[in-house]
């Protein structure tokens, strides 16, 4: 079954069960609804039915749901005991899922070690027939890759009450985690550094900040701005529907998390440039030039919210 | 549970009887293996050729009569990817009272068959 289908059935039945008390038993009753929906939906997206129309009619033809909810309420209700609850937010991860998960970190963690014992056992002066330094940087390599791939793969698990996360999403996030260890790795090889020094604090320094400014932008722009339910106002917005409009948010930071994440980012990265070039020309060529830097970091940065918050925006797809 | 007349697609008088029935056409279903909802609701679908239906809403009341009853067991199937599917299970006493149903529905059937006068007039005059 597609995603598209899937969002869908979870939106249709939170909906339903909104009002209803969230008890073990209208958990399951939720859950059994859920597995005979997604045989439905893959029945009609069998017979060539589009994924949000096959669950949209799966769910219509349930019949008077709501109905049958209604008097099943006092039933189901009963107590709400820590063990129902525990029963109910229990994750069952797949096995597989499992084994990739112990695999990963072990292999990336030998990968670690080994790169240390390398670097601590290599002797001072260079002999012919000594490993090439390359092989630190693939071991460092191979540890930024499996703790990366651990992290994009533990967070596109679903759970049973969950939306899963989008699979760009994790995997960005798993490369963020994975660029910003390779960085500390690099750094981790200045004190016996296979090549120059300087490189390695460079690569090192690069990849810190590309990992944290990743990570940091997907942290920000977690707003379920993706869900059926904004798409579906985004589009009364942009067919000009009157009744959706008061809830139009205002300015385009509020739309679109991404773009303010983008501005904090940009902003940040600005004044350190600005402050060290400041302060580089404090030392180097007098202290009355050091505002200099300042004053241009401030116009640059009213460009930067003119061209960001101001302009008017494209259409997208 | 009282059951709205508008939940069936067709004939009223034919769904009315039918879904007059619902306790033990699940039965009947469950007579020939565990099945889940889905299931039981295509089994039901694919006998009536889609003339007469019976709601899903409608059976999960009756599941969760007959679980009540005693009449049905249920139990968790493994996880899939669409989630865990709740199955049902007929218990002795399930059977039990579909038999006693369904000599219930033959005597009935004959009452009715006399009293509308709906025999075959070929098979009178014999």
């Amino acid at each position: 079954m597609t995603m598209t289908a899937n969002l869908t059935i979870h939106r249709l039945l939170d909906e339903a069960f909104a009002g209803a008390p969230s008890t073990q038993a209208m958990q399951d009753l939720k859950e059994e609804l859920r597995a005979n929906l997604v045989a439905r939906v893959e029945e009609l997206e069998h017979d060539g039915v589009g994924p949000a129309e096959a669950a949209r009619r799966a769910f219509t033809e349930v019949g008077d749901f709501q109905a049958f909810l209604d008097d099943a309420v006092g039933d189901l209700a009963g107590d709400d005991s820590p063990a129902d609850q525990w029963a109910r937010h229990r994750v069952r991860p797949r096995p597989a899922f499992v084994i990739r998960a112990t695999v990963f970190p072990i292999v990336g963690a030998l990968a670690l070690a080994a790169s240390i014992a390398l670097a601590v056992l290599a002797p001072q002066t260079p002999t012919p027939g000594a490993l090439s330094p390359l092989v630190h940087v693939l071991l460092m390599g191979v540890f930024a890759f499996c703790l990366g791939f651990v992290t994009a793969d533990s967070l596109q698990q679903e759970t049973s009450s969950n939306y899963p996360m989008s699979r760009g999403r994790a995997i960005g996030m798993g490369t963020g985690l994975g660029v910003l260890l390779a960085g500390v790795g690099a750094v981790a090889l200045c004190w016996a550094p296979p090549f120059a020094l300087w490189l390695w604090l460079v690569l090192g320094g690069i990849g810190i900040v590309v990992g944290i400014a990743i990570l940091a932008g997907l942290g920000a722009g977690m707003t379920n701005r993706h869900k059926p339910w904004m798409r579906e106002l985004e589009q009364a917005w942009s067919r000009g529907d009157e009744s959706a409009m008061p809830r139009r948010p205002g300015d385009r930071f509020e739309r679109d998390p991404n773009a303010a994440a983008r501005f904090g980012i940009y902003t940040a990265v600005l004044w350190i440039l600005a402050i060290t070039v400041g302060v580089l020309l404090g030392v180097f060529v007098g202290w009355w030039w050091a505002a200099l830097p300042v004053v241009g970091a401030i116009a640059l940065m009213l460009i930067l919210v003119t061209q960001m918050l101001f302009k008017p925006e494209r259409r997208e797809g | 549970m009282v059951l709205d007349v508008s939940e069936i697609t067709s004939d009223p008088f034919a769904s009315d009887l039918l879904r007059g029935h619902t306790d033990t056409i699940v039965l009947a279903t469950l007579r020939r293996g565990d099945r889940y909802g889905f299931e039981i609701y295509k089994t039901i679908r694919d006998a009536a050729g889609g003339d007469h239906e019976i709601k899903e809403a409608t059976l999960y009341a009756t599941y969760r009569r007959l679980e009540k009853d005693g009449l049905v067991e249920a139990y968790w199937g493994d996880e899939s990817q669409g989630g865990r599917r709740k199955y049902y299970r007929i218990t002795d006493a399930g059977r039990a009272v579909f038999r006693r149903n369904v000599s219930a529905w033959r005597a009935t059937r004959d009452i009715i068959d006399q009293l509308l006068d709906t025999r075959d007039p070929s098979t009178e005059q014999a």
